[in-house]
């Protein structure tokens, strides 16, 4: 716990810090738009309109989505219900995620989201700035049914290679503003356990060990793997949140769903 | 790069942290870090700016210590953060799988999310929404199967209970070693549900723990564990210990287990004989009625004759009284069974009714003969054929029984030929002079409006708790007159119960019935039944009690209901609605917006 607090005081410290920079700079010159290369407008709490989003050029035209996973909790700091859904851009193979936040007082005339089970053709997406799983939001959609292709799609886009999933992950992390808990779909070669701790290894024998913890916002998914038919324990696409914990200091992964070419089995909501 | 320097690092900072930045200035064991870490930066630069920064937390006033502070945990937590170990040397093995059984399926978030509160929640109103999901086939949802396994141990007993009886079967072998690492023989309540859980899905594979429950076990699992026992010599002859034993639990959970067993043994019988004889039959009449043993089947009519034999030739009140009690015990144990002698018997009882109705004891020969009527209903053709037949001079439960099996056993034309004209005779008010029409006519219209075949003997009796409640029987459908008859009765719960789309008499019928109800909660069926079908001014007609509701004093608000029948109405009436709440109260609003939202939101 006393882990955890340290380092979110060491993320408001840069926040801080890279924010009175950043508003130094917008005083100075008025005329400057909010940064879009990286999250910090919205750190400082600015809210990005979509038409802002637009004019800044954080527009992706006809986008095909599908939703991988999907959450809804209650944020009592924010004093929030906060529904998200993780999203696979088919064609650039990016995860992406929306957010729904509806405020306790409000939430009766706020429609929460709900699992998405099709295909999501989007004219314009919006995409907010920010690092590995950047937020994005659309105006309009059109679903259509999910097809084996789409599923196919998502395993080819499926990272292969733990170790350099890995690196770029570490690499992401150090950031102090960075997203800690980033998500990925990894192509796996097999889940097994190892004296009782659940792992998933790649064709070439790199290793990540699952937990749910610390992960408390998603429901519990470790033990349901325990649960599904052996075939899905071998050569599928399991689609992950990594977390570094700080007292032991390893780099973990939570399952969220298991994409296999006919579906994605959702772990958690 | 020295790792566990940086750890050292860290570690120091962590103390600090926590013991609070004031003392951070001057800290001498994160003073002599320094020197190592100007070494390592030798090598490697990174670890010299973070023996600058410790040196600025080293030099630091009691001013400047927490942002000196902060900026050495922003430094090396970036750095271990790159530092993070993963993967696990060892045998990778395969994981213990476990089929769940039958076809798993994949509810959505809005769908899972209130069950599983429910499942994991206290409060009210939680086993409908559980009864619901089973129903519907949600549990086949693998993400539930952890909570519906906790559910066992639910403070509320009914759910509990359903999750054991109806839920978790449902996942078949895959949850026995979670049920069997919970499992508590000391433990009462949910662990008795998974005692009995564990002996139904793996009775071989349980016998360990059922041994130790009788054992070392609770009371309560004791007794769980015996009414697991099988047929193994062991077992019967605890069993049959069991059966003397002082506490009347033990006793049934033994007689029950010894019923269900099947056994053919000498001893076994006689046992059963002995008690189905004497006062203990009333603690195993729902196994004994299940045996199909010849010799148990057999006794139990023999004593049934004997018993009725008896019981015509009593005279004193109190005897008769206990023999009453007795011969409903034997009839119970008689109902469901096919055989022709079971048949013979029961509709000797039948043709002596009048005889039975002149014993006027408590219980009395009335109250045997509405048991007889009951079983009858529910038996063979002949028994329902015999039944029906003397429809006209039956009365009260015995005319009920009557009536549905008539509704089983005629052709939909036939049933309304018959009792149609029964339905004129109920009234508003029942008085003496019209008390037998009237009964007659009510208890039509109870078979009219029944959704399952299953009569309810008494509830409040105690023959009922040995029931255990069977699968609904399939009951033929209606003749569609039956919904003019019941108009031309005026009978209005009828009417709400048969109404459908499209019949214009019925739609006048609740429009001008609504029209005499005063009360909130007397217009609320009639407004149900107007959605249910449709009716064209169903949402004008609900927007007015609205309207009145709103300017009520009550502080009984019958939103809720009107809420849920927003909801069932067709999409385009949803803009009145989106019009009618800013005019009513706050609290009207709360409990109807989402209902509204889901109007508007529904697919066409």
């Amino acid at each position: 716990m006393f882990s955890e607090a340290l380092d979110q005081l060491a993320r408001l410290h840069s926040i801080v810090k890279q924010g009175r920079a950043y508003l130094q700079r917008r005083l100075e010159d008025p005329k400057l738009k909010p940064e879009t290369d990286t999250p910090i407008a919205a750190w400082l709490g600015h809210a990005w309109q979509l038409a802002e989003l637009k004019a800044a050029g954080l527009v992706q035209a006809d986008v095909e989505l599908i939703q991988l996973a999907f959450n809804s909790h209650d944020d009592v700091a924010r004093q929030e219900h906060i529904d998200t859904g993780v999203w696979m851009n088919l064609a650039t193979g990016r995860i992406q995620v929306t957010q729904n936040f509806r405020p306790y007082k409000a939430a009766k005339y706020i429609k929460s989201d709900d699992s998405f089970f099709q295909v999501a053709q989007v004219k314009e997406l919006c995409v907010y700035p920010g690092d590995a799983n950047p937020r994005i939001r659309w105006d309009g959609m059109l679903p259509r049914p999910a097809e084996p292709g789409d599923f196919q799609k998502v395993r080819d886009h499926a990272r292969a290679d733990f170790a350099a999933v890995i690196k770029e992950v570490k690499n992401n992390l150090k950031g102090p503003l960075a997203d800690k808990q980033p998500i990925h779909a990894l192509q796996f070669r097999r889940i097994g356990q190892v004296d009782g701790v659940l792992v998933v290894e790649d064709a070439r024998g790199e290793r990540l060990t699952l937990t749910d913890a610390g992960m408390a916002e998603e429901p519990q998914s470790c033990h349901l793997l325990q649960l599904l038919s052996p075939s899905l324990h071998e050569n599928q696409t399991l689609v992950v949140r990594f977390r570094h914990d700080l007292d032991r200091r390893k780099l973990q992964v939570k399952p969220l769903s298991i994409v296999t070419g006919a579906s994605v089995v959702r772990l958690t909501l | 790069m020295s790792i566990p320097l940086l750890i050292q690092v860290y570690d120091e900072m962590r103390r600090l942290a926590i013991a609070g930045s004031a003392v951070a200035a001057g800290d001498f064991r994160l003073k002599k870090l320094i020197e190592p870490l100007t070494r390592a930066g030798e090598k490697a630069p990174v670890f010299a700016k973070v023996g600058q920064a410790v040196q600025a937390v080293v030099d630091s006033s009691e001013k400047t210590a927490s942002t000196a502070l902060l900026e050495l945990a922003a430094l090396v937590n970036a750095i271990l953060y790159t530092q993070g170990e993963t993967g696990i040397p060892g045998d990778l093995k395969p994981l213990e799988t476990t089929d769940l059984g039958g076809q798993a399926t994949q509810a959505s978030a809005r769908v899972l999310k209130p069950l599983l509160e429910a499942l994991t929640t206290t409060g009210s109103g939680r086993i409908e929404l559980i009864r619901d999901a089973h129903e519907r086939g949600t549990f086949k949802d693998l993400r539930l199967v952890k909570a519906a396994l906790n559910a066992v141990d639910d403070p509320y007993p009914e759910i509990g209970e359903f999750i054991a009886d109806k839920v978790l079967p449902l996942y078949g072998k895959a949850i026995l070693p979670e049920l069997r690492a919970k499992v508590d023989v000391k433990g009462r309540a949910g662990q008795l549900h998974r005692l009995g859980l564990l002996h139904r899905l793996d009775p071989e594979g349980s016998r360990d723990l059922i041994q130790s429950a009788l054992a070392e076990g609770s009371k309560e699992m004791k007794v769980a564990a015996i009414e697991c026992l099988g047929t193994t010599d062991d077992d019967l002859a605890y069993l049959l210990e069991q059966t003397k034993a002082k506490a009347k639990d033990v006793r049934a959970a033994a007689l029950r287990a010894l019923t269900a067993s099947a056994s053919s043994r000498a001893d076994v019988i006689a046992t059963l004989k002995k008690v189905i004889s004497g006062p203990d039959l009333e603690l195993i009449i729902s196994k004994v009625k299940q045996s199909l043993l010849p010799e148990i089947q057999n006794y139990v009519l023999e004593q049934a004759e004997s018993q009725f034999t008896d019981l015509l030739k009593l005279k004193d009140k109190k005897l008769q009284g206990s023999s009453i009690t007795r011969m409903q015990q034997l009839v119970s144990c008689l109902d469901e069974r096919k055989d022709i002698q079971a048949e013979t018997f029961l509709l000797k009882c039948f043709e002596n009714a009048k005889a039975i109705a002149a014993i006027k004891s408590e219980p009395a020969g009335a109250d045997l003969n509405e048991l007889v009527a009951h079983v009858l209903s529910q038996g063979t053709p002949r028994m329902q054929r015999e039944l029906v037949a003397s429809h006209k001079t039956l009365t009260d439960s015995c005319l009920l029984s009557a009536i549905f099996a008539a509704r089983a056993t005629m052709t939909p034309e036939d049933f309304y030929a018959a009792f149609s004209s029964s339905l004129k005779g109920i009234s508003d008010k029942r008085t003496k002079k019209n008390s037998a029409e009237h009964d007659r006519g009510m208890a039509v219209a109870e078979a009219i409006s029944a959704r399952s075949g299953y009569v309810t003997y008494r509830q409040w009796m105690r023959f009922s708790r040995y029931e255990r409640r069977r699968e609904e029987s399939h009951l033929k459908a209606l003749d569609p007159r039956w919904l003019d008859a019941a108009i031309e009765a005026r009978a209005a719960d009828l009417v709400f119960d048969l109404a459908r789309p499209g019949h214009a008499a019925t739609n006048q019928f609740l429009s001008e019935h609504l029209a005499t109800q005063k009360k909130p909660h007397e217009a609320e069926e009639v407004l149900q039944t107007m959605v249910r079908v449709a009716h064209p001014d169903a949402a004008d007609l609900l927007i007015d009690a609205l309207k009145k509701q709103a300017k009520s004093t009550s502080s009984y608000y019958y939103s809720y209901w009107y809420g849920r029948m927003i909801a069932d109405l067709p999409r385009s009436e949803a803009p009145k609605f989106e019009a009618l709440l800013p005019t009513l109260p706050d609290k009207m609003v709360d409990q109807l917006m989402e209902s509204v939202l889901a109007l508007k939101n529904k697919p066409e």
